[in-house]
């Protein structure tokens, strides 16, 4: 409740006339199969990324924010991505109500460590954005997300309006156009963070599963073909950087757990999208070969599913 | 100048206590902080909430003396709950105001029509107690915490308050009709206000100019019977209109004995007079409550309630529609249930899983002041069962890669084979309602949730 809807409330109370519109209740089965595709629309990559796209950076340990730091400076120094008064969204996974313990959701003192070494680079805000299965304020909270997110100065919140999306030309097989994330568009550095964990249906939930969290319409991927559809909303916007929360992560009955936890105790980045989640599916012990939509995205030229052909840095 | 003072302080206390209700109503979010215990304990001061918890939960709750304490003012100095603290009253003193402004006119009209239905208070009050003690919850509903609070929710979250309008709009016209004859709370503290100690009376020159008696909101004035009748607000408008300053806050015992004694006698004679026919009246008031009640808590269709509900019949005769789970659910998954759907469910919380499904974050629990919706921890909430129609579902059907109901599933009740076809674990499913939400197929789902 803020403070413009508590004022309206009291309005509300005390006129108590007068009350227009019903409850808006979007759902999140608009079908976009009818909207017309503007052919030749294709995907206009934001600025590539300034990091190596042949490196991949593994950082070891259990402190959050050295595990930032030592990763950003491997990369070469988060000043290299994060320029001043640039604008900054990062994808962590908060889908689910779960809390930090129970380890189905990216680790929110790694997402404040990255948060903090943005803003310290000068990076004008930062937004932190999901768009969870259930109430953004369960997520939010449960999750440990907003607490620390905003403890450091960054906004965290759901995109779980319609009106967080602009309609986009994707141009692929399956996604031509959709409905596609405002804040991802506009962003200067789209970071995407997901959290390394087990996921029925695509075995392992990674990066490139993260993005279906900043599109409105994920039943249609489901109705379609869900491994092409998450490769070419990849191909449709690449993030400039994926993080992968690898400390501990659930490995049975996700996405939405409980589960038994396993810990890895890594953070992966790198610039490549098929070469980090091939590798964090190889650290959670399945083959990346196995992982439909990586061999998907690498069937689209995303990226290298042969990781081990990257220069792999250990820190 | 002193009158002047208590103006100032009721007033204080009117927009405070108005304030003060809707704030805690409309801060009631996840998750739950101070609001809530703010809330509980003003809604408290009813002493309907205790009547309720000993006549559904048979026993006495910790908070009891907070009631009793109601009870207790009243019988000193008649109904300053009612007054001065309520904020619906409040609310409707405030209408009152401004009808007496705007239809100058109607003065003479308000005294006549609160005149002619005040003696339908007592009977109104049996009927409701009857009813009440029946079974049958509606009454409850009627107090100034609950209807207050839900209509404030329902404004809240952009529907028509069209009950609190409709009481507004009566207000205009008929001053506090509804704070005299029809509000529960208000009727029952009028029953004990009989025995208080101190009230307004005329100990002064009387020049029966009737200035008091238009003044009254709640046609109380010491006008006719030298001293203020049961139903009044302590709201000393009658001390401030009377030209000669003839009326007093006094006790009982020491002044005004004489129009006491008068008017003792009158009321004995009349009683000995009337004894018979008011036995009839009121035995058949008795027989009417008998006979309906049972028409007003029909059970209507099932539907899901809330997680850790009591089961059906047992939740509507226990909630009192406060309306305050509908206003704190994060999901936004509880409604409250339509009139066509009956009297006995009117209001009360229910769940289309799939408009929104329960995130079972258990904040209704915690917010509910009257214990219909029980607090029963996670693990042995049962609100129904998922039901799965295999020819509809397009994992089964179609061969399509979809477990989105398993993969939202909170609880692990949903199992995939294979090709990830997905089969329900009966024995584990809550009933939350998330695999019916999230089943991507147009229209009705191919997974459904049937209340238990």
């Amino acid at each position: 409740m803020d403070r413009r809807q508590f004022i309206s409330g009291i309005g509300y109370g005390l006129v108590s006339l007068g009350l227009a519109g019903c409850g808006l209740n979007l759902s999140g089965k608009s079908d976009n199969s009818h909207t017309q595709n503007t052919p030749n629309n294709q995907a206009t990559p934001v600025a590539a990324s300034v990091y190596d796209r042949g490196k991949l950076i593994i950082s070891e340990g259990t402190d959050p924010s050295a595990l930032i730091e030592k990763g950003f400076t491997a990369l070469g120094g988060i000043g290299a991505l994060v320029h001043k008064g640039s604008t900054v969204v990062l994808k962590p996974n908060f889908s689910v109500p779960r809390k930090p313990e129970e380890a189905a959701t990216t680790n929110p003192q790694l997402v404040a460590a990255v948060v903090k070494q943005c803003l310290a680079a000068g990076a004008k805000e930062v937004k932190v954005i999901d768009y969870p299965f259930q109430s953004p304020p369960v997520c939010l909270t449960n999750s440990g997300i907003k607490e620390a997110v905003e403890s450091v100065g960054g906004k965290a919140y759901a995109i779980n309006a319609q009106s967080f999306y602009t309609q986009v030309d994707t141009g692929g097989k399956i996604l031509k156009t959709i409905l596609f994330s405002k804040d991802v568009l506009s962003a200067d550095v789209f970071i995407n963070f997901p959290i390394l964990k087990h996921h029925s249906m695509t075995k392992v939930t990674l990066g490139m599963k993260n993005m279906m969290g900043i599109v409105w319409d994920r039943g249609y991927f489901h109705r379609t073909d869900l491994m092409q559809g998450i490769a070419e909303l990849t191909a449709f916007r690449k993030p400039h950087l994926t993080i992968v929360d690898a400390t501990r992560g659930i490995t049975d009955n996700g996405p939405t757990g409980p589960g038994t936890i396993r810990e890895w105790n890594q953070v992966i980045f790198g610039v490549d999208p098929v070469a980090v989640d091939a590798y964090a599916a190889t650290l959670f012990g399945v083959k990346p070969a196995e992982i439909g939509y990586i061999t998907a995205a690498a069937g689209l030229g995303l990226g290298e599913t042969n990781w081990e052909k990257l220069t792999v840095l250990k820190v | 100048m002193k009158s002047k003072k208590a103006l100032l302080l009721r007033y204080t206390m009117h927009v405070v206590s108005l304030v003060s209700f809707i704030f805690l109503i409309a801060n009631l979010s996840y998750p739950l902080g101070q609001e809530n215990l703010l809330l509980q304990w003003f809604s408290r001061i009813d002493p309907w909430l205790l009547l309720s918890q000993l006549r559904w939960q048979q026993e006495v709750p910790t908070w009891g003396w907070l009631p009793l304490l109601t009870l207790v003012s009243t019988l000193l100095w008649g109904r300053i709950f009612c007054g001065w603290l309520c904020p619906f009253g409040a609310l409707l003193a405030l209408t009152d105001k401004i009808g007496r402004i705007v239809f100058k006119k109607l003065s003479l009209t308000r005294n006549k029509v609160l005149q002619a239905i005040q003696p339908i208070r007592g009977y109104w009050l049996l009927l409701l107690l009857s009813v009440f003690i029946l079974g049958s919850n509606w009454v409850f509903f009627l107090t100034p915490f609950a209807l207050f609070g839900h209509e404030t929710v329902r404004a809240l979250q952009g529907h028509l308050p069209w009950m609190l309008i409709g009481i507004m709009i009566g207000t205009l016209f008929f001053s506090r009709l509804w704070c005299s004859v029809l509000c529960p709370t208000g009727v029952l503290l009028s029953l004990a206000a009989r025995m208080r100690l101190f009230r307004y009376q005329i100990a002064g020159n009387c020049i029966h100019c009737e200035k008091c008696a238009s003044a009254c909101s709640v046609n109380t004035a010491p006008v006719s019977t030298s001293v203020a009748m049961e139903g009044c607000l302590a709201c000393g408008d009658c001390q401030r209109a009377c030209p000669t300053k003839a009326i007093e806050w006094q006790q009982r015992s020491r002044h005004g004995k004489n129009g006491q004694l008068v008017s003792n006698n009158a009321v004995a004679a009349t009683k000995r007079q009337e004894s018979r026919r008011q036995f009839l009246q009121t035995a058949l008031v008795v027989t009417i409550a008998v006979a309906l009640w049972k028409k007003t808590v029909w059970a209507a269709e099932k539907v899901l309630r809330p997680p850790g509900a009591l089961p059906e019949s047992e939740f509507t005769a226990v909630c009192n529609r406060c309306g305050r789970c509908v206003q704190v659910c994060p999901s936004k998954a509880l409604y409250p249930m339509p009139i066509t759907d009956g009297l006995a469910n009117f209001e009360t919380p229910y769940i289309i899983p799939r408009r929104n499904r329960c995130d079972l974050c258990l904040a209704c629990q915690e917010v509910c002041p009257t214990g219909a919706i029980k607090k029963v921890s996670l693990e042995k909430i049962r609100m129904g069962k998922a039901v799965l129609d295999k020819s509809r579902c397009i994992a089964w059907n179609e061969g399509k890669l979809c477990f989105i109901c398993g993969e939202q599933c909170p609880v692990l009740a949903i199992s995939g084979d294979e090709h990830h076809r997905p089969t329900v674990l009966s024995d584990k499913c809550v009933g939350c309602g998330s695999c019916e939400n999230a089943c991507p197929i147009d229209g009705e789902a191919a997974i459904r949730i049937f209340p238990n």
